[in-house]
């Protein structure tokens, strides 16, 4: 102890402290330490002598002038600590404060490890999902084209009502390309197929066709070479071809003396003029080489379509004003197009490539922002919880004059914090989950490659994680952004369970309950619809033992048709000789293979009226065994032979759509004559095909005319061949069925190879993919909201315990107890399945499309769907109600002493 | 009272000697500052005096670099004192300086006396 008579040395000490920055606990130790110092020398001179005034001057001598003390201490890191952190503090200014609140906020969580996790970890599923998802609409629908300028690109096409015309063919295209004024440039494209041969084993690759405008116009330039020029597409000029980046390395290792070797493309010498840069990218197509459309200036336009085309807008072109120029180019096409009905469909290029996939993307992203919403709602539950246990805090701070709005703003500040831990976390998940989808992905998915995790998407995942954090830390301001100062008696924990309490937690629970349910019927739906269509008659049986794959013969190879056809059946003939093979068919396309070819028949029974347009039918050329080998059978009638092939007999089969649509049953159909012009021969329809849904299981079975493979108007070279055995996917059978192709031809090369049941599968990709990807949301969002139940009840039953304790000390049974809180835990569920079925019935419309077999408001999905939810709540709600109804009264009650 | 000039000495704190002495003093036994002080003063015969403005915060850094490492000790009725002891760290430290200090004064003593030698 000091005595009375010693001089205050402190206040001395701390008015040297006081320009440096010193933690307050360390400047009291220093303070301390020296103030020590100063007593023992007074302390000594005192007994030497001196007087006190002598004493203390002596003593304060110890400083010297200029603040030794501070300069000495200056560069010190004690002297430099961080401004401290008062919570609560009122609001200086908001960037520093907000800071401040941020790293609190950190803190607080390094010292509640479980709590952090949970809600970081929750949140990550949600942010997770959410990100993958969007990384996909952003990758494949948002994401600008890879060419310059790409939003005056346009897809130059026609609204045709009649079916014929949507497309380009020479006297549309010529006549715009004649008459634009609204576009800088338009070119043509078209993919196809060609096969290259000479130098290995033939190869059958994809091509694109373009007129000499179109890569100008979309400004690609090649890395070697040059691209086409006007003397290029004209016909009669010689072949030319352009590699892509990717043919250029695999055919000719990248050499640089490409340009001017030479390639036989379907028999034809090309001469190569450039290569294209790895970066080019062109819609859906992945061509290996880049050929010239031609197109003839001077030849007749009839009424023909065939091709693509695009254009570039000039300068500050709408598209409103496009599609005028385009009308106005419309009245310009021949006389003829009149009947066609065609009106302007300009549209942006990109649409080209996004297609249909669109809707299933946005809804698969509103399927994991509702999984995110439920995983925010399990948060805030947690959240308010522990903003419970704090509301004594608050209170202190609002106490000591901390205004509302700082208040809302330290803990929203804990619940980004938390939100962004969680996005964090969610983007390594999503970078994992994205690898898995473009395994998944359907084919007709495009763009897959431009799916990544890029600057706008890591912003887009900031942004949701910090909306997340407000979302969920709302509650917990609504519930204690003004706490009373009552609440600092309350000693931090509530002396009974008011039912107020508890309104927020319960709200969210039930909300959970509903989206989670809305999500469940949403996936049970797509699984209705995927077992409907599995269920559904392709017109093709066992499609895993038929393999399939397609030959294409040149006319630069073998000119005359005729021979043609002969190397057809001879191929055929060696492939039914390859042991295991059951039996050889041939057709222009395999079922659901994709292709569409389509024209108009007249049939003689039913005439056309004058003017009106026939309907579009599906046209195929086949030959015999083809649909013996598919597995389909004639309903009526017969097949085609060889003989009638080469005599090209008047002969022809339809499918069993077309037969019931003329004549009611396909019997009446056989005998009835049809052509395709008025300039060709009527033929005698033979027999009648069963059902083919050649447009995928989802869609009716398609009206299909067979041709027999050789014919006036369609001089079939390349042939799809299905090939029925049970060695179907052994090792080395395709291998064995090359090798039987070329002991007839070595310079055929098969292309396409796949198995009926891939292409099948294909067809269903879109279908099993959307089921998959709402499969998973709906699992996750299921596992998440009975979570929420489960902690819930949990949570209110020790917060209860005291009160279970008085009940089971008053007499009240334990079966009672339990079926209190099974009671609050199902009327949460009932509340939220009652909810969710409302909001399902309304947003399950716009999922129509994609439901086969199965209506969007089908009871019995319903019914299921919400009766497994009650049953998994039920189990969620009966633990904790089986733990509280256990609670020993005694020890209940001391503990609340 | 003062034999050096005390900016000469504030110079040599700065350099580290007085490092050297803080640490050597510490080495025997746990002490505290003032007791530093006026072991400094006695020891070197009133030739070196540490002011509270030089010696605390030479203190502070070597507890900073983990050198020396101060407890507060409590006695009944009295001030609670901070003494101060020589890490581990602190003891490698020392080492070496005394080391380069023999190393120093040597070469100057062979400087300065080379014609006795």
């Amino acid at each position: 102890m000091r005595d009375a008579s010693t001089p205050r040395w402190a206040r001395e000490v701390r008015m040297r402290l006081s320009s440096l920055r010193l933690a307050p606990t360390r400047e009291a130790e220093i303070v301390d330490e020296l103030s020590q110092h100063l007593d023992d020398h007074y302390r000594e001179l005192i007994a030497g002598g001196a007087s006190a005034e002598e004493a203390t001057r002596l003593t304060l001598a110890e400083f010297r002038s200029g603040n030794l003390l501070a300069k000495h201490l200056a560069p010190l890191r004690q002297a430099n600590a961080p401004p401290p952190i008062t919570p609560g503090a009122p609001a200086g200014r908001v960037l520093p404060d907000l800071w401040q609140d941020l790293r609190y906020a950190a803190r607080t969580f390094s010292k509640q490890p479980a709590f952090a996790a949970t809600a970081v970890l929750t949140l990550a599923l949600g942010i997770g999902a959410t990100t993958a998802i969007f990384s996909v609409v952003y990758g494949v629908l948002l994401k600008p084209l890879p060419f310059d300028e790409p939003e005056r690109l346009v897809s130059l096409q026609q609204h045709a009502p009649h079916g014929a015309g949507a497309n380009h063919g020479p006297a549309t295209y010529l006549t715009y390309r004649e008459n634009y004024q609204a576009f800088e440039a338009i070119g043509a494209w078209d993919p196809a197929e060609v096969s290259i041969t000479g130098g290995g084993d033939p190869e059958r690759v994809q091509a694109l066709l373009v007129s000499a405008a179109t890569l100008p116009l979309l400004r690609v330039q090649p890395i070697v070479g040059r691209v086409f020029g006007a003397e290029d597409d004209t016909p009669g000029s010689p072949l030319r071809v352009i590699l892509t980046y990717g043919y250029w390395q695999r055919r000719f290792g990248g050499a640089d003396n490409v340009v001017g070797q030479r390639l036989v493309i379907d028999g034809r010498q090309a001469e190569v003029i450039g290569v294209l840069p790895s970066s080019f990218k062109f819609l859906r197509t992945r061509p290996s080489i880049v050929l010239p459309l031609p197109l003839d200036v001077n030849a007749p336009r009839g009424i023909s379509f065939g091709f693509q085309a695009l254009a570039r807008l000039k300068p500050g072109v709408t598209l409103a004003q496009a599609n005028d120029d385009v009308a106005r180019m419309i009245s310009l096409l021949p006389p003829a197009f009149a009947r066609l009905e065609l009106r302007p469909n300009v549209r942006p290029l990109a649409a080209d490539v996004i297609r249909d996939i669109g809707q299933i993307l946005w809804i698969l992203l509103a399927a994991v922002g509702v999984v995110l919403l439920i995983a925010c709602g399990n948060v805030a539950n947690l959240f308010l919880v522990r903003a419970e246990g704090r509301h004594q805090e608050l209170a202190m701070r609002a106490a000591l004059g901390a205004s509302r709005g700082r208040i809302a703003r330290a803990l929203l500040s804990e619940s980004v914090v938390l939100a962004v831990a969680g996005g964090a976390l969610g983007v390594a998940l999503a970078a994992a989950a994205i690898g898995l989808l473009r395994t998944i992905a359907p084919a007709e998915l495009p763009r897959v490659d431009d799916i990544s995790i890029d600057v706008t998407v890591l912003f887009f995942t900031l942004a949701v994680s910090v909306l997340s954090g407000a979302l969920f830390g709302v509650f917990a301001v609504l519930r204690f952004g003004s706490p009373s100062i009552a609440a600092i008696k309350e000693g931090g924990r509530s002396a009974s369970d008011a039912p107020a309490r508890h309104r927020t937690r319960n709200a969210l629970v039930v909300g959970q309950v509903a989206l989670a349910l809305t999500l469940l019927i949403v996936a049970g739906l797509m699984i209705r619809t995927f077992i409907a269509m599995r269920q559904v008659d392709p017109g093709f049986t066992r499609p895993q033992e038929v393999q399939t794959f397609v030959l294409a013969i040149p006319a630069g190879l073998i000119s005359d048709p005729q021979q043609a056809a002969r190397t057809h059946e001879s191929v055929a003939e060696r492939l039914a000789g390859v042991p295991g093979v059951a039996s050889v068919g041939l057709s222009s396309s395999i079922t659901m293979d994709g292709e569409d070819n389509g024209n108009y028949i007249a049939i003689e029974e039913f005439p056309e009226p004058e003017g009106a347009m026939p309907r579009l039918r599906r046209f195929k050329s086949f030959a015999p065994g083809y649909f013996e080998t598919m597995g389909n059978r004639l309903v009526a009638g017969r097949s085609i032979t060889w003989g009638e092939i080469y005599e090209q007999r008047a002969v022809i089969v339809i499918s069993a759509p077309l037969a019931r649509e003329y004549w009611g049953a396909p019997a009446r159909a056989l005998g009835k004559r049809v052509r395709t012009g008025p300039r060709n021969p009527w033929r005698e329809i033979v027999g009648v095909v069963g059902d083919e849904r050649d447009d995928g299981l989802s869609q009716p079975p398609t009206a299909i005319v067979y041709w027999p493979m050789l014919n006036e108007s369609y001089r079939w070279r390349t042939m799809a061949y299905a090939v029925r055995s049970t060695r179907v996917g052994t090792p080395g059978f395709v291998r064995e069925l090359e090798q039987a192709v070329w002991s007839v031809n070595p310079n055929l090369p098969l292309a396409g190879v796949q198995t009926l049941e891939e292409i099948q599968a294909t067809s269903m990709a879109q279908t099993s993919f959307a089921l998959v990807m709402l499969g998973i949301a709906a699992s996750v969002a299921l596992l998440i909201g009975v979570v929420g139940i489960y902690g819930v009840i949990a949570y209110a039953a020790t917060q209860r315990t005291r009160e279970i304790g008085v009940r089971i000390a008053l007499g009240a049974q334990i079966a009672d107890v339990r079926k209190m809180f099974l009671r609050h835990g199902l009327r949460l569920t009932a509340i939220g399945i009652a909810i969710g079925i409302g909001v399902a019935l309304v947003i399950t419309r716009v999922m129509a499309a994609f439901l086969f077999g199965v209506g969007p408001t089908d009871p019995m999905t319903y019914a299921a769907v919400s009766g497994a939810l009650a049953f998994v709540a039920l189990l969620a709600t009966y633990l904790p109600a089986h733990r509280a109804s256990r609670v020993d009264p005694v020890v209940a009650l001391r503990a609340d002493v | 009272m003062t034999g050096i000039d005390t900016r000469a000495l504030d110079r040599e704190l700065k350099r580290g000697s007085a490092e050297l002495l803080i640490l050597s003093l510490l080495d025997a036994r746990p002490r505290h500052g003032y007791e530093l002080s006026k072991l400094i003063h006695a020891r070197s015969g009133g030739q070196l005096t540490f002011h509270i403005d030089s010696l605390y915060p030479l203190l502070y850094r070597l507890e900073e670099r983990g050198w020396i490492k101060g407890t507060w000790v409590e006695k009944p009725a009295e001030r609670r004192r901070r003494f101060y002891k020589v890490t581990a760290e602190g003891r490698r430290v020392l080492a070496a300086q005394r080391k380069t200090w023999a190393a120093f004064v040597e070469a100057v003593r062979r400087v300065t006396g080379g014609e006795h030698a």
